[in-house]
C-alpha cells in the first residue's frame, strides 16, 4: 500500500484551556512529529466556538506518506535517534494530560485504498 | 503442558558468538526432561534482544523447576539479559513440519493497573491476527510465569514464518497490524498497555519452535 496514511488525534480539553493546549501542542509536539516524518494536515475545533465552562474538542489530523513512513514515524527514524520505547513522545502525553479530559488516536486510510 | 524457558544472552567483548551458542547447545544436551531446545543467532533488527537467544521446551514444568535449580548461573563470556518461563499459551500450528523457517519472539511487560477485561481484548485482537496475516505459519500466545532481567515480562507473542520476507512483508505492512493492533503498544497511543521498553527478536530456525 503506498497511500497516505492518516492519524487523527480527538483531544477534549479542559474548558479554558484550548487556547494553552494547542499552543503547548504546536510548540512541543509538533516539532518532534514532523522530524518523523509526520505532516499537519488540519486542526479543527468543536463545539466551533471555544467555551469557558464547557470542554472542547481538538481534532487534529496528520498524515505520513504511506505505511514505510508511517513505521518510521513509529520507532522514531527521520533526523530522530531510534526510539521504540517513545520516551521522547510518552514525556509530552504525560505532561500534556493535565489540561485535557480524554483523549483518542485513530489510524485512518482513505476508504477507496483500504483492503 | 509445554513449559518453555526463553533466554537472551549478550556476548561479551572477549567471547564469540559461536562459542558462546555451541556452549550453550552442549549444555542443553544435558538436561533431564528437555523436549526441545533451539539455539539461534538473533537476526539484524531486533530490540534488546542481545546476540544470542535459547528456547527450551520442557514436558512438565517440574522438569523446569529441576533443571533452574542445578543450572550454573552463568556462562563463559556472556550476560544472560533476559529470561522468560511461561506455559505454552493459546496457539495454533498447523505447519508443525515446517523447515528453514523464522522463529520471532515480541516480549512485552503490561504497565500496572490493566484491568483484566482490557488484557483479555488485547489477547483475543493478537489471537486474531493470523487469520488477517497469511504469512504467519504457526503461533503462540503465553502469558508469563516467570522472569528475570530488564522488566517484569507479561507476554510472550511467537511466530513461526517460511521466510525473513514474511515477518518484514505481510506482517508489518498489513493494516491489521499497524493501523489496529499496534495501539497496544504504542506509548503515545492512549490505548497501550505495554511498557516501551520491550523485546522483539527473530532467529533462523532450521525446525517449527510452535509444534
Amino acid at each position: 500500500m503506498s497511500d497516505k496514511v492518516f492519524i487523527l488525534d480527538e483531544i477534549v480539553v479542559k474548558p479554558g484551556f484550548v487556547q494553552a493546549y494547542r499552543d503547548q501542542y504546536i510548540a512541543k509536539y509538533a516539532p518532534g512529529a514532523r522530524s518523523r516524518g509526520m505532516c499537519l494536515e488540519s486542526i479543527r475545533i468543536t463545539p466551533p466556538l471555544e467555551l469557558q465552562d464547557q470542554p472542547n474538542t481538538l481534532h487534529i489530523l496528520w498524515s505520513v506518506a504511506n505505511v514505510a513512513a508511517w513505521w518510521t514515524m513509529r520507532l522514531g527514524g527521520g533526523d530522530r535517534p531510534f526510539d521504540p520505547a517513545g520516551t521522547e513522545k510518552g514525556g509530552w502525553w504525560a505532561e500534556a494530560a493535565d489540561l485535557t479530559v480524554s483523549r483518542r488516536r485513530s489510524v485512518m486510510v482513505d476508504y477507496a485504498a483500504a483492503s | 503442558v509445554t513449559f518453555i524457558v526463553v533466554k537472551s544472552f549478550a556476548v561479551t567483548e572477549d567471547g564469540n558468538i559461536d562459542d558462546v551458542a555451541l556452549s550453550l547447545a552442549e549444555r542443553a544436551a544435558g538436561v533431564a526432561g528437555l523436549g526441545s531446545s533451539f539455539v539461534g543467532r538473533t537476526l539484524p533488527g531486533g530490540i534488546n534482544d542481545g546476540q544470542i537467544i535459547w528456547r527450551a521446551a520442557f514436558a512438565k514444568e517440574m522438569d523446569y523447576q529441576d533443571y533452574a535449580r542445578a543450572a550454573p548461573t552463568s556462562i563463559h563470556n556472556a550476560d544472560c539479559l533476559n529470561t522468560i518461563a511461561y506455559h505454552l499459551g493459546r496457539h495454533g500450528s498447523p505447519h508443525p513440519n515446517l523447515r528453514d523457517g523464522i522463529w520471532r519472539a515480541l516480549v512485552v511487560s503490561v504497565l500496572p493497573g490493566i484491568d483484566q477485561n482490557t488484557r483479555l481484548r488485547f489477547e483475543a485482537e493478537m489471537l486474531a491476527m493470523p487469520g488477517h496475516v497469511s504469512t504467519i505459519r504457526n503461533w503462540a500466545l503465553s502469558r508469563v510465569t516467570a522472569s528475570l532481567g530488564a522488566r517484569p515480562w507479561s507476554y510472550v507473542w511467537e511466530q513461526d514464518f517460511d521466510s525473513i520476507d514474511g515477518l518484514h512483508g505481510e506482517y508489518m505492512m498489513h493494516p491489521i497490524h499497524w493501523g489496529s493492533i499496534d495501539r497496544w503498544y504504542d506509548i503515545e497511543h492512549p490505548d497501550h498497555i505495554a511498557d516501551g521498553f520491550l523485546i522483539h527478536t527473530a532467529c533462523a530456525s532450521a525446525t517449527a519452535q510452535i509444534r
